[in-house]
């Protein structure tokens, strides 16, 4: 379920940064390219932590710890993109505010 | 250091830890033990650790920088301590003179050696749980 909320919020940043991408002056190092190059990464490690968790199940799986290891990461790494969209989000709102 | 090197790190310490209660586990299984493949008794086993590093490009210098990360299992050797020589005819491993060779393991000591391993995994534990917490308050900045 979670893995389907990033594909969610990957693919529509995709879809923005397709449609920005058409003007002049852009380069591969935009921020949406960050932001989309990040969630995949973040997608990546729920991937993973869901099959360490899949092979403890069927028996194949070494060490315990390493699926909890693998599971803590996945978790982190997925408060950690709450708190940026968090600031992100911020942001805008203060851009926004400005009177022009 | 990268992200979530200090997971890593403890998560080594564990795998070590768990190597070592393995041996200890295998120890004391075989604590009597007179037939192995290599004909003689059991003979003890200690598993050895080093430290891990790993080589890693530091991007801003354009140098090689050597980062601890944790530890790894070296080797499993044998005790070479001599074995006991127990007096027992009744046993069909006895030689002529009615003495049987039995495995140089220690029941106490090997008691004690799991209590530590099982104390240093749980160390290690609460490492990576300080670290983890650690992580999770830097996301309250600015909050």
């Amino acid at each position: 379920m979670s893995i389907n909320m990033v594909n969610m919020f990957s693919s529509a940043y995709k879809s923005i940064e397709s449609k920005t991408q058409d003007q002049p002056g852009s380069n591969d190092l935009s921020f949406g390219n960050l932001m989309t190059e990040q969630l995949n990464r973040l997608n990546e490690l729920q991937i993973e932590a869901d099959e360490s968790v899949r092979s403890l199940a069927l028996g194949d799986a070494e060490n315990v710890h390493d699926v909890m290891i693998k599971a803590e990461e996945a978790k982190m790494a997925l408060e950690l993109a709450v708190q940026v969209r968090n600031k992100l989000v911020e942001s805008y709102q203060e851009v926004m505010k400005l009177q022009l | 250091m990268k992200l979530f090197d200090s997971l890593k790190i403890s998560g080594s310490g564990l795998t070590a830890e768990r190597l070592r209660m393995d041996t200890i586990a295998s120890n004391i299984a075989n604590a009597t033990t007179t037939r192995t493949e290599d004909g003689g008794p059991y003979r003890r086993k200690i598993a050895v650790f080093r430290e891990k590093l790993e080589t890693e490009m530091d991007k801003a210098s354009g140098t090689a920088k050597v980062a601890s990360m944790g530890v790894t299992a070296d080797s499993i050797i044998e005790d070479p301590t001599p074995f006991k020589r127990v007096y027992d005819p009744s046993n069909p491993d006895a030689d002529a003179d009615g003495y049987v060779e039995m495995p140089n393991v220690n029941i106490l000591n090997e008691m004690v050696d799991m209590i530590a391993a099982t104390r240093a995994y749980e160390a290690n534990i609460t490492a990576m749980n300080a670290g983890k917490s650690m992580f999770l308050k830097a996301l309250e900045i600015g909050k």
